[in-house]
Parts: structure tokens; sequence; C-alpha cells
């Protein structure tokens, strides 16, 4: 089994711990590429690939230019795609959203999503809260299952994004291997 | 061909020129052999077939504002092209203006095919850089520059615009200029002119939207001082926009019972109303085409538009019509005044205006030049 994970940025964050907690399951069953955006590198840490692209553009707030870089993520991931032909795309967050919808649609594989928060729970305090949340909208449609990292998240995702419950699991290793069995790529 | 067009406006939906641009090329390119799909906005999801070219309309998100609305409407023709692409196999993506850069590049970068960009205007020349919002718009300008395979501009001014302003390389920047489809103008009038003026009247049109760019200003500061000479002449404003602002310019300059502003008029009306005019006035302050040009041409009626940008090619002065400095009323009035005074004239020069756009602006010949670019954006020569 191939995987890509795609997210925003790798930092010292709980995204970014939780990414390469899921990375270290999946890694047992096969190659597991990580995307993301930062200075153009490729480099491998414990066995787990990771590639990062660079974005020239500013843009004048988040939502805009989540949009526009996660066109490079896709474009790395495309590339990458030709050698190692991804069984499963993972994604974190709707930072990583538009990557991971488009790049599902285009391999004609299953998209899974961990949500590790929602804009409802965020507060809708941005300008752009309402495009962000439609993001949400979509990729937790998109997504064959959903993970999350806590209950807040869960909760916000059936009662404020009308998600079916029996399509959210909480991150951990026993629902991580469930779910990727589930769509049938775990080999 | 099999290409794949994105512009957020075609027909019915029609705001400025682009989604006359876009429906002309698409459908000459039908005609011509080529296989086309247009991806546009529309309030749901149709999939359509209009004279041959397959329209596609596509909703966008809840955004806040025009850029955020154009990125998620982006995101969405993406998927759209993706999941067409399984069947269709797209040699090309064409995105018209800077509204369709996120989609022309993401399509670019998922379907790895080239990308051809034409930039109608720039909003450096449409309002200038002087908020952070414009800055954002030009910036998008210069990405889709900065990305795309090969670009285009509609002007000949404006090609160097565009290239200065964005550092763009010689090699992979064209003028192209917008054509006319004249067979559309080759019917009899579907309106009569008492409608808009009375029978002893000269009708004087504007057609385009009611904004600062299109020099509304300054012909009205001129239509007092016309009206001195050519009480006959009467002054039909047909578009979009500040209506009531425009309104209350006329009243309060006394020319209220000679300015008609009819707001936004079917096709068939404005093509009948081309033909009516006894001239047409293009006052703008920026223009890198305006097509209207062409229009009043195709119609035979003759042009007095403002020698900026594209005007300066569409309008020859003396022969096809009348050029007059941009942002001043003296030279409106001066040159309207001439066209008023000699119908016989102005009749003559519309028909020249014909034959020119007969000669160099059929879309048959226009879109022959497209699809020069899109080869070289393939790689073909």
């Amino acid at each position: 089994m191939n995987t890509l994970i795609v997210l925003r940025e790798i930092s010292d964050d709980e995204i970014t711990k939780n990414a390469f907690y899921v990375a270290n399951i999946l890694k047992k069953f096969g190659n597991v590429h990580i995307v993301s955006f930062g200075n153009d590198d490729d480099y491998d840490v414990d066995g787990i690939h990771v590639h990062k692209v660079n974005f020239i553009l500013q843009a004048d707030n988040i939502f805009n230019w989540v949009m526009l870089m996660n066109n490079e993520l896709k474009r790395r991931a495309v590339e990458l795609n030709d050698e190692k032909k991804f069984d499963i795309i993972h994604i974190h967050d709707w930072t990583a959203g538009p990557a991971g919808m488009s790049l599902s649609k285009l391999f004609g594989v299953p998209l899974i999503s961990t949500f590790h928060s929602t804009e409802h729970q965020r507060g809708f305090g941005a300008y752009v809260s309402q495009a962000i949340s439609d993001v949400e909208w979509w990729l937790a449609y998109e997504s064959r299952y959903i993970l999350v990292t806590n209950d807040a998240t869960k909760n916000s995702l059936i009662n404020d994004l009308k998600v079916p419950f029996d399509k959210i699991f909480y991150s951990n290793e026993d629902n991580i291997r469930k779910v990727f069995s589930m769509v049938g790529v775990m080999k | 061909m099999k290409i794949l067009m994105t512009t957020w406006e075609f027909p019915p939906m029609k705001v400025g020129g682009i989604a006359s641009h876009c429906y002309d090329l698409s459908r000459e390119l039908v005609k011509q052999g080529h296989d086309v799909h247009v991806l546009t906005f529309g309030p749901e999801e149709k999939d359509e077939e209009v004279e041959g070219v397959h329209v596609h309309r596509i909703p966008s998100g809840h955004a806040p504002d025009t850029i955020s609305w154009a990125n998620f409407l982006g995101h969405r023709m993406e998927k759209k092209a993706i999941e067409l692409n399984k069947d269709e196999k797209f040699e090309v993506v064409h995105a018209h203006d800077w509204m369709m850069v996120p989609a022309g590049v993401s399509i670019k970068k998922t379907l790895r095919i080239p990308m051809v960009f034409t930039l109608h205007s720039t909003e450096y020349g449409r309002v200038g850089i002087h908020t952070r919002y414009s800055k954002m718009i030009n910036d998008l300008e210069w990405y889709g520059t900065y990305e795309a395979n090969e670009v285009i501009t509609v002007g000949k001014d404006f090609y160097n615009e565009v290239r200065s302003l964005f550092n763009v390389p010689e090699k992979k920047i064209h003028y192209i200029p917008n054509g006319v489809d004249i067979e559309r103008f080759d019917i009899k009038p579907t309106v009569n002119k008492d409608d808009f003026a009375s029978g002893w009247e000269k009708m004087v049109l504007f057609v385009g939207r009611l904004t600062y760019q299109k020099g509304l200003e300054f012909l009205m500061g001129a239509i007092p001082q016309i009206l001195r000479d050519h009480p006959e002449s009467k002054f039909v404003i047909v578009g979009r926009g500040n209506i009531e602002h425009y309104r209350h310019m006329a009243s309060s300059f006394g020319i209220g019972n000679k300015t008609y502003f009819t707001g936004f008029l079917p096709e068939d009306t404005v093509i009948s109303l081309f033909k009516l005019a006894d001239a047409v006035t293009i006052p703008s302050v920026y223009e890198p085409f305006g097509i209207v040009a062409l229009e009043a041409a195709a119609a035979a009626s003759p042009a007095v538009g403002s020698y900026t940008g594209g005007l300066k090619e569409t309008i020859i002065h003396e022969k096809t019509g009348l050029h007059t400095m941009p942002k001043n009323d003296m030279s409106i009035k001066d040159q309207l005044d001439r066209v008023l005074s000699d119908p016989g004239w102005g009749k003559w020069m519309g028909r020249n205006g014909r034959k020119n756009v007969e000669k160099n602006y059929k879309w048959s010949k226009i879109s022959r030049w497209t699809t020069g670019v899109y080869g070289s954006a393939m790689g073909l020569w």
C-alpha cells in the first residue's frame, strides 16, 4: 500500500505530530510519502518520505493563500504518483483539503481526512470563515472516512456540517488500521 | 484540438466583453472542427450544449469577496475538469482574466496540460493598485502570466502594458485583437427609434458599464455644449452601473430630457440601437481593446472614441470614425459636433468601418491566430 499524506506545513504543532503518528502506523503496510509546504526539499524521517514544496505568492488572507498554495502540493503529488502509484490519500484539515479532493478524483483512489478542528469550533472569527467552512463541508462530503483528534470536533462535524456519525472515527491505532482496511487498500 | 476554456462569464450572463469574446471564439473553434468545452460560473451545476460548444456551469462557494469567490470557483472547476478529462483528454486549458487564474493554474498542474492565459485588462489600468485587495488581483494577474505557457493580450498598447507590468518574456506573449461576429448585425432593427428618441432627434449611443473607466463623466461634461449647436441630439446610454449617479449628474447639468439611461438591454435591442444610431460615442479613460468600436463598425455606424489603447487601431480617424483626446470634454464635443454637422460623412465613415471589420476582425481569421498560440503551448511548432 502506497499512502500519500498531505498537510499544510511540517512544524512542531499537534497537527504535524498526529500526521507522523498516522504515518508511522501506515509505514508498516507500505511506503508513506508526505507532501507539505516549505522550502523545496526531499528527505526521509524514520522511513517516511517527506517532500516539501515552496509557493512564491503572498496572499491577502489565509483562504486565498491556502487555495493557491494547494496547487503546488497537487503538482508535487502528481509527479510522485508517476512512480509511486498511490493507493490512498490522507490529508489533515481544510488547509490540505483542496489537494486531497482533487488528487482523490484524479488518481481515482479514496480520500481519508483528519479533522483537528472545524471553523465552527474556531469561532467563525475570520473574514473568510464562511468560505473555509464551505471547504470543510466539501472535504467531509468527499472523504470516505474522517478521523478526529477530539470529541468536540466529532460533535461539530455531526451537528454543524451534517456528517453521518458512522463516517467519523477517533484517531487511534485501532481505528486507523480499521478505516484504512475498510477502504480496501491495506494489503 | 481538445480545448478546455475557462471564463467566469458566458452568455446568457454578460457583464463585460469577456462573455462575447469566449462565446464567439468557442463557436468559431467548433466550426473549424475543434472540440471545445467551456467551464463557466452558474448558480447551479448544469451541462449543456450551446451551438456545438460543451458548456459546463459550476457554482462557487460562500465567499466574502470576488477574489475568494474566484478561488472557490477555480477549485470546483478543477474538480469538474478532472472528471471530464477521464473521457475527453484535454490538450490545452485557456483561462481568461485574473478571475480564472486559480482554475487555469490548478488544471494545468493536475491534468498536466499547457495553459494559455488571455488578459483583457489589468487591475492597474482599471483602478490602479491602491489597496491590498487590488494588489492581490495584480499579483494574480502576474501569477497567471508566470504560470501560463503562452500569454495573449487583446491590444497593441496593452501588449506593452502587460509585458512591462509583469515582466513577461517576449517569446511567450502575443497580441491578438478581439473579433466581432458580423452576421449578428445583419438583422432588421427589432425596436423603433421612437422608443428612444423623437423623430427629429439624432441618436448618439453609448454602450458599456457605467463606470469611471468608460469615461461617462467626460461625455456628460460635453453634452451641454453639444446641445448648444445641436439641440436635435439625443444621448442614449445603455448599460448597467451607477445609473442614479449619472442621472443625477444629467439633471444637475440641465440635460435630463436629452439623456436616456436604459439600463441593461437584450442583445438584439442593443444591436438595433447600434444600427439606428447616428454616432456611437466611446469616451473611455482606459480601454485595452474596446469591442464596442467593432460593434459600431459592424452596424455601419461611425464611432467617436478616445485615442487610447485598442481604440487607436479599431477606429481609423476620419475614415471609420473620429478620435478624441481622453479625459477631455472639449475634444469629445468638437468631434461629435463634426459628425452631427455632416450626416453624409458619418454614414460614409460607418460604411468604411463595416468594410474594415469584414477585412480584419472576423473571428474566422482571428481564431486561427488563437489556435496558433495553442499549438505553440502544446509544442506542435
